[in-house]
């Protein structure tokens, strides 16, 4: 009944899901032929991450009675990408620049991100001085060739960076989106001369204009694909006969190989699993509309899935020198799921200000030592210790009990360090802390929904993570959403995402003009070529030719604005007449994003993009090791928590998650419980399980 | 949870709201605004006001010299559109310079904001749009009858319709008339969001209006600004700087007076106005005057009314600082953007390791017009960058713009725009004064015509002539130049580009700070590796006797 990711042949092996993040590693393993799925959480083994994934994958299959060659795909998603920039742990890496132009990765975009603050610190340039050299070319911004390469001159400049020590080049000439030709002859000559060299060529991992920015993506993805390619072939062998596919940050997966020739489309691959086992979760239960919310230990990540897909961005930051603010970073145009930092988690610190206001984050307490109440020796008061105080979290059943966790302790730290300073009572200042979390959660929410002019009234909240169910209640007030969904198993949801993607691969071809002057024999012909490489290498991944899916989009502006929208265009060859269906299309979405479209301006073309997509997977999870042994019915219980509406606190019915029968319906307020988390439910509201454990609130 | 005054908790909650609301409100801007310097280069700003006209909370990345005058064009805008003519939907319009931000091109809105049919806001925007019509932007002109529109203050749009008619004349009047009324589009639907999600807050915090919130808000912030400016010994601080000017130097004479919690920044003494474009109107010189001390005193709390009230500025009428109508005020900012380093060469001595040496401001830029082929109008503006001045602690970053805040013009977009060949953009090596700690490079920008006809060209330069300066034993910066096929070229005078004609600028670069004798060994390897630095000047400057050699860069 249920098919695997790729190929018929694996069809009745296991599936092992492994995401590895900068503590724990989450393993989901499955089982097509019945759906049965066991999960895992171990710790990560930073020197050399492998290690861990692989010892836990032997232990959860032991613990399921299963062999190692009962596996027959591996689905990956890591962190190590964006570990290997912020603890510049990169290759050398070279820089060769158009004639003029090798220090725009040193000048960026010559603005402060904090007017305020007059000497702003930036992030260090990956490539250093003496790696940043020129070759004397020129292309036009019509993709004209005004200056041809000198061959010998390449020749030389490639050769002096290796001698110098360069493992990896980044090659960024000016207007190489318009025309490769000349990135392709330097690709070339490196390739020829120095095979062991990798090179990374602009037209390639970014073909899109600005040359910063594309200049920072290539640099950024030829520092870290030597370590990357390294480490994916090193895992393959360890996994022996299990073919290895990694999770893309665009929601798609690839084989290890081509994955490893383009890193940087990996750095949210872990979050972006999340996302998509949010989708999976909501389309499941009939929700398609969702603000998918995960909020773990040091922070909270949100992303808009609409219509069952969640919303792409073409850019996002890394290195940030301040976390939270935009510029701050190097900026990496590549396509993922549009993931935004909305806040603080569970260890994040509140504190007071020198004006005498609180603070949450974004200095966070970690694992070690961890919120006051761990009693691990942290003595500031973190969002966890209120959400103690408050009730909403049991100290007796912390992960299930096995971790004991001290309210006098959360008290304390409370009491000394905010209520008292703001002369406010304890458990106002515990409430305080966390109405703010959710404030500044509901902030970011709400920029994004209304960014492309969404009604949150349409939309479900989807609260994973460990302390998503905690918050997700209060948030989902805030925002205006009247529905909250928490699927089974949030604290592994992105190990379970990472079972639900189909294959994807997408092209771009970026040239700006106004949509009427488009060459469209010229366009056909790359657009044809360009699907017909991406069904080759669906099909190299195991798809069968009719499974298939494709589509084209184009990414249009009114002529003279600087930022596209993407729209779908018809498939197949584009005739002059369809210029009018594009035009309409693209007038309604922009009507629905901003308000109101220009009559007489003409439309530009900044680019064409072609999606493919393999099968969905169709996968049906039947837990092993969810539920918690030795309880026997579905209301264990009640507790006394802390309700605004009555400034006060009052007693509520403690549930057990596993327990209740799908299609009960039950009123807020009340506690519902589960090994990694809470869910809180306040007053005015229903919640039944659906039959696919998804646990549903309205309110 | 509103009760009578507001408690830390839900005051902290209701200001990130506002800063949101006014973000949310700049990237509507961002993403449909068409003149490059909105949408690239981000020259505009989101204010949240209250409906006396006094700002509440502001976005993030917002142009400084903007911040201190939209609250004062608010103001004057009320006098002539009392609150109960205005109407829900409306938006009230100018490019006044004596009531803006001290130029044409930058168009001030007010959109105003009502909940409960009472008016509980005001959202005011300004952008410096492309084109404004008349001499392309230049300090040559001599009345601002050149300068181009001069639109009074209008209501742009009534209860959500568009007056057509000032449509038309905007429209007639301008070089690029699509593009500035897709900028004004930006400004209309930013505001109706704005002025939505206020309604939204208010309803979900059951508070009739943002009375109670703004009046925390200024108090906290005012106290915070007194509190550090109380630390400062009481007195009168000096401080001289020069300019090019357009023939001759101009003298921006200043004394910052304090005296307890309050600071008085007073420009008797500096030139008299001009008859070139480069006077420079009060609203213009009391944002930069507030924002430099803004930056001093105060620059973790988010800006609004509380953080001006301590600060009064004044300037004698007729002076360069506060002209009287119809002076050209074209280039205001070749005066203005050199405010911040006469008030920091004041206060450098009373607020040690806070100020900051001059920056190679003002914000450059390359203004080009002409005719395309199929007769289609081009116009463009190429913003570019000096060095940044040298703190304590802190070398100044190559190319970084400062006063203003005005992100560069990518070269890819500009060769779409307009028919020009950018042939190089590099730091300067060697150009940052030298000092323990480093003033930042400028940059020359070489450019060729690929035009057949001839394209008109003016420039905002400045520094050309009188440098950058280095604070407590550090060095000044080197100065700017312009040549056009290797004459230098007066650029305050409008010039005319052909085929194959070859320009060359060469940005100023920052000020250093402290006796370079001390800057650490290993900061001068690192300068000579990243390029910024010759080993001569390493040597002559540093006492450097290392053994780097130009292969090792």
């Amino acid at each position: 009944m249920a098919k695997s990711a790729s190929s018929s042949t694996s069809r009745k092996r296991i599936v092992a899901a492994i995401d590895i993040g900068g503590t724990f590693t989450d393993i989901a393993i499955y089982s097509p032929s019945n759906g049965r799925t066991a999960v895992g959480k171990y710790l990560t083994t930073p020197n050399d991450p492998s290690i861990g994934a692989l010892a836990g994958l032997r232990t959860l299959l032991d613990e399921e009675k299963l062999r190692f060659r009962d596996l027959g795909q591996a689905i990956h998603a890591t962190t190590l990408a964006t570990n290997a920039i912020i603890e510049k742990k990169g290759a050398t890496t070279g820089l060769l620049a158009t004639k003029g132009f090798a220090d725009i990765l040193l000048m960026g975009r010559e603005s402060r991100y904090d007017i305020y603050d007059i000497v702003p610190e930036f992030p260090e340039p990956l490539v250093p001085g003496p790696f940043r050299r020129e070759l004397t070319e020129r292309i036009s911004a019509a993709g004209d060739i005004l200056q041809p390469l000198s061959a010998q001159e390449v020749k030389v400049t490639i050769q002096e960076l290796v001698e110098k020590g360069a493992e990896s080049i980044a090659v960024c000439l000016l207007h190489s989106y318009a025309n490769p030709a000349h990135e392709d002859e330097v690709g070339e000559a490196i390739a020829q001369s120095f095979p062991g060299v990798s090179f990374s060529l602009s037209s390639q991992v970014c073909p899109e204009i600005r040359e910063y920015e594309r200049t920072s993506t290539t640099v950024a993805n030829a520092y870290i694909q030597p370590i990357v390619s390294k480490y994916l072939e090193d895992l393959e062998a360890n996994l022996e006969n299990v073919s290895l596919y990694i999770m893309l940050s665009n929601g798609g997966v690839a084989t290890a190989q081509s994955a490893g020739r383009s890193p940087i489309r990996m750095f949210e691959s872990g979050p972006a699993a999340g996302a998509l086992s949010s989708a999976y979760f909501g389309k499941l239960g009939g929700f398609e509309n969702l603000v998918a919310f995960d909020m773990g230990g040091t922070t909270a990540k949100s992303c808009i899935i609409e219509n069952g897909e969640p919303h792409l961005s073409v850019q996002f930051e890394i290195a940030r020198v301040r976390r939270f603010t935009r510029g701050s970073g190097m900026p990496i145009q590549a396509p993922c799921i549009d993931l935004i930092e909305v806040g603080a988690g569970g260890g994040s610190i509140a504190r007071i200000d020198d004006l005498g206001l609180l603070k949450v984050g974004p200095e966070s307490q970690g694992a070690f030592p961890g919120p006051a109440c761990y009693g691990l020796g942290g003595e500031e008061p973190t969002v966890t210790d209120a959400d103690l105080l408050l009730g909403y979290i049991n100290p007796e059943y912390f992960l299930g009990g096995e971790m004991p966790v001290s309210p006098e302790a959360a008290s304390e730290a409370i009491r000394t360090k905010i209520a008292e300073p703001l002369k406010m009572e304890e458990i106002e200042a515990a409430w305080g802390v966390h109405e703010l979390v959710n404030e500044t959660m509901a902030a970011a929410a709400r920029i994004k929904l209304s960014e492309r002019g969404k009604d949150p009234r349409n939309f479900t909240l989807m609260a994973t993570g460990g302390a998503g169910p905690v918050h997700a209640f209060r948030l989902a007030r805030k925002v205006g959403l009247k529905r909250i969904v928490c699927p089974p198993g949030a604290g592994v949801a992105s190990s379970l995402g990472l079972h639900t993607v189909p294959f994807k691969v997408d092209a771009v071809d970026s040239r700006v003009m106004p949509l009427e002057e488009v060459n469209l024999p010229r366009l056909n012909d790359t657009l044809n070529r360009r699907e017909k490489r991406i069904r080759e290498v669906l099909i190299d991944a195991g798809a069968k030719e009719r499974d298939i899916r494709i589509q084209r989009m184009a990414d249009i502006s009114f002529e003279g604005q600087g930022f596209p929208l993407t729209i779908p265009i018809p498939g197949g060859r584009l005739k002059k007449s369809h210029f009018g269906v594009i035009s309409d299309t693209y007038r309604e979405h922009y009507a629905s994003a901003h308000g109101r479209a220009i009559k007489e301006v003409p439309l530009q073309v900044f680019g064409w993009r072609i999606f493919g997509m393999g099968p969905e997977p169709g996968v049906t999870f039947r837990f092993s090791n969810l539920r918690e042994k030795g309880v026997k019915t579905a209301q264990k219980g009640s507790r006394r928590i802390y309700m605004p509406e009555n400034k006060g606190f009052r007693k509520v019915n403690v549930f057990d998650r596993y327990l209740l029968k799908p299609g009960q319906r039950l009123k807020g307020p009340a506690l519902i419980e589960e090994r990694m988390t809470t869910t809180v439910v306040g007053p005015r509201s229903n919640f039944q399980v659906d039959k696919f454990q998804n646990l549903i609130i309205e309110l | 949870m509103a009760r009578k005054g507001i408690d830390s908790i839900t005051l902290e909650v209701l200001w990130n709201r506002l800063i949101a609301i006014a973000e949310e409100a700049a990237t509507e801007i961002v993403r449909t605004a068409f003149s490059t310097t909105i949408r690239e280069s981000r020259n505009f700003a989101v204010l949240v006001l209250n409906p006396a006209g006094q700002s509440i909370a502001q976005a993030r990345s917002t142009m400084p010299s903007f911040v201190g005058a939209l609250p004062i064009t608010a103001k004057k805008l009320l006098e002539m559109f009392p609150p109960e003519t205005l109407a829900p939907d409306d938006l009230i319009l100018t490019n006044d310079p004596w009531m803006g931000t001290g130029h044409l091109q930058d168009l001030a809105s007010l959109t105003p904001v009502f909940y409960r049919k009472r008016l509980v806001a005001l959202i005011g925007i300004t952008t410096q749009v492309t084109d404004m019509g008349g001499k392309l932007r230049s300090p040559e002109v001599r009345e601002i009858y050149e300068e181009g529109l001069q639109l009074p203050p209008c209501k742009y749009m009534s209860a959500g319709r568009v007056n057509e008619d000032i449509l038309r004349i905007i429209r007639h009047n301008v070089r690029v008339p699509n593009q500035v009324e897709g900028d004004l589009i930006s400004h209309m639907s930013a505001g109706r969001l704005a002025a939505r999600r206020i309604g939204e807050m208010l309803g979900e915090y059951r508070l009739a209006d943002l009375e109670a919130p703004a009046a925390t808000i200024f108090q906290r912030s005012e106290n915070a600004m007194r509190e550090a400016v109380k630390k400062v010994k009481d007195g009168e601080y000096r401080f001289q700087v020069s300019t090019d000017g357009y023939d001759e130097p101009l003298v921006i004479r200043v004394e910052v007076r304090v005296r307890g919690s309050s600071i008085l920044v007073d420009y008797t003494g500096s030139s008299p106005q001009v008859d070139r474009g480069l006077n420079c109107v009060l609203n213009y010189v009391y944002s930069y005057s507030a924002y430099s001390l803004k930056c001093l005193f105060c620059p973790q709390v988010p800006n609004n009314e509380g953080n001006f009230r301590p600060v009064t500025v004044s300037a004698p009428e007729g002076s360069i600082l506060n002209p009287r109508y119809p002076a050209p005020v074209n280039g205001r900012s070749m005066v203005g953007h050199f405010i911040p380093s006469a008030i920091f060469g004041a206060l450098c001595k009373a607020v040690p390791g806070l100020a900051q040496a001059a920056s190679g401001s003002p914000t450059w830029a390359i203004n080009a017009a002409g005719v395309a082929k199929e007769s289609r109008r081009f116009a463009g503006n190429f913003f570019l960058h000096g060095g940044q001045g040298a703190a304590d602690g802190s070398d100044g970053r190559v190319c970084l713009d400062f006063p203003s805040n005005t992100s560069n013009t990518p070269i890819e977009i500009l060769e779409h725009l307009v028919p020009l060949l950018v042939e190089r953009k590099a730091s300067i090596r060697d150009s940052g004064g030298a000092g323990k700690y480093a003033g930042g490079n400028g940059q020359q920008v070489i450019v060729k015509s690929l035009s057949d006809g001839p394209i008109l060209l003016t420039f905002m330069s400045e520094r050309t002539r009188h440098p950058a300066y280095g604070l407590f034993g550090g060095k000044n910066g080197r100065v700017g130049k312009v040549t056009l096929n290797g004459r230098p070229i007066n650029p305050k005078r409008q010039w005319m580009m052909n085929q194959s004609d070859r320009l060359v600028l060469e940005v100023p670069s920052g000020g250093g700070y402290g006796d370079p004798k001390d800057r650490p060994p290993d900061a001068v390897e690192h300068d000579l590796k990243e390029g910024l630095l010759s080993v001569q000047k390493a040597r002559a400057e540093y006492n450097y006797d290392g053994d780097f050699t130009a292969a090792d860069a």
